[in-house]
């Protein structure tokens, strides 16, 4: 799992639930940017793309989050205290 | 080869919701899927609760009163236990067919009375192979349609010159199964240090559809089979949804019954299938974070950890810590990979800890960066996951 602590106090944890159907999202977005450039070099643009939509969503960040990775196969959850003691699974 | 298909329309999906999202709008407008599946409501019923459906009640107590031979194929039903689902668009009644022990060894034989808008009825004889292991296969279910009015009695049918056709799809349902062994493991994740048990995902047929047509002299046609296949004359669904009902595969057997609201897996456990429920179950996810927090007494203190990044987000660099499974007198525990937190180069930049044990990476995304996980956590998070043991 991954837990991520944002600048504004929000911590999210993002965590697989179906293996395969991320593993072929993730390989048919490489293979959709094609032959040229590294798998790195992949990543990194798609990153960059997504922190541009990330700008233009600011006001619904988690929402975006979702909508745009709904068929990945991940799940995403926040802390809705700062004991970390109460999760909740987030959904579009 | 769908499932490749299917995903690369994902990725070309992927790749224009990012363009229509920074390129021409402004906004996103939030695309609702609805499942594909009907929501369920479900109970154990007598025959006398049938009473709240006159026309199945009328058709069911119309048979009882006859000699079971008068059923040209012989079969009684077992009405001391039936199983009842209810959807927006039917209600269906399954039975236990009275069956010796040696045939029920070899075939749980089910019939399925379905109204639809408590109008049109489907009759179903559903026969479940029994495996050796004592599981029913439930990749080889066998479903025969009769006609007719009168249950059972396939011979009053109005409109059978057609022959029933033949045209069943089944849908897989595939779930997650966790394992608890030293908290909640999801599909391909170790439940133990060696790796030996893994929770994995487990595929059951749930759902069949069928084709309901009222054709032109009154009666139905239902399709159930083969779609390679088919049959003799057979109508085929059309593009019209409302024709189509997916109705669930339930095997049904008093001796070993299932919960309200759930359906039988057919190798004795029980899915429970409606929404609401399902909401009130324990979501596994939030109980590993539970168990790693609570149980976080001496070795990482994630609590303190969180609390101290969110003091390092005005950085202008990111934070970040590793931590991984270990074995300390026979017990699994969580550690820190490292005794401080990893000061990195830049705002972006991180590193992760990849590693057989290494589960869980916490990490900060400073003041001007996204308040959320990147395209590369997410391919981080999958790198880690293939690496663990």
């Amino acid at each position: 799992m991954m837990m991520l602590v944002t600048s504004n106090g929000s911590v999210y944890v993002l965590k697989i639930s179906d293996v395969d159907k991320l593993s072929n999202s993730i390989n048919d977005i490489f293979d959709f940017l094609g032959d040229n450039g590294t798998e790195q070099q992949k990543i990194d643009f798609t990153t960059e793309k997504l922190g541009l939509n990330y700008d233009k969503n600011l006001s619904n960040l988690e929402g975006y989050f979702l909508r745009v990775f709904e068929n990945f196969g991940i799940s995403l959850y926040k802390a809705n205290n700062s004991d970390l003691s109460d999760w909740s699974n987030l959904k579009l | 080869m769908i499932r490749n298909f299917t995903s690369r329309i994902l990725a070309v999906l992927f790749f224009i919701f990012f363009c229509f999202v920074s390129c021409e709008k402004d906004e996103v407008e939030p695309v609702v899927e609805e499942s594909f599946f009907p929501r369920l409501k479900g109970a154990a019923i007598t025959s006398k609760d049938l009473s709240s459906n006159p026309l199945a009640y009328r058709r069911l107590m119309d048979y009882l009163e006859k000699p079971i031979a008068k059923s040209t194929i012989g079969i009684e039903l077992d009405t001391t236990f039936i199983r009842f689902i209810e959807t927006d668009s039917y209600k269906s009644y399954t039975f236990k067919i009275k069956q010796d022990s040696l045939d029920r060894s070899r075939t749980l034989k089910n019939f399925v009375l379905t109204y639809v808008n408590d109008t049109i009825q489907i009759q179903q004889l559903v026969d479940y192979p029994v495996l050796e292991s004592g599981a029913l296969d439930m990749e080889n279910i066998v479903s025969v349609r009769l006609f007719g009015d009168e249950l059972l009695n396939p011979f009053t049918a109005k409109c059978s010159s057609g022959g029933p056709s033949y045209y069943q799809y089944e849908y897989q349902y595939c779930y997650p199964v966790y394992c608890s062994i030293s908290g909640l493991h999801g599909p391909g994740e170790p439940c133990t240090i060696d790796g030996v048990q893994r929770g994995y995902t487990n595929c059951v047929t749930r759902w069949q559809t069928v084709f309901v047509d009222q054709g032109s002299c009154e009666s139905i046609t239902i399709s159930d089979g083969n779609p390679s296949g088919g049959g003799g004359g057979a109508n085929t669904p059309s593009d019209d949804d409302d024709n189509i009902i997916i109705i669930p595969a339930n095997p049904t057997d008093p001796e070993n019954p299932c919960p309200n609201n759930s359906l039988s897996e057919g190798g004795g456990d029980c899915m429970i299938v409606n929404d609401e429920p399902e909401d009130q179950l324990p979501d596994p996810v939030i109980n590993e974070l539970n168990n790693l927090i609570k149980k976080d007494t001496s070795f990482v203190k994630i609590k303190d950890v969180v609390n101290l990044m969110k003091t390092k987000t005005t950085d202008s660099v990111e934070y970040s810590l590793s931590l991984y499974k270990d074995l300390v007198g026979g017990e699994e525990f969580t550690k820190r990979r490292t005794t401080q937190l990893v000061r990195h180069k830049s705002l972006t930049s991180g590193y992760v800890n990849i590693g057989s044990f290494d589960f869980c990476n916490i990490h900060t995304h400073p003041l001007g960066t996204h308040g959320m996980f990147s395209f590369q956590d997410i391919v981080t998070l999958k790198t880690m996951h293939d690496s663990l043991n």
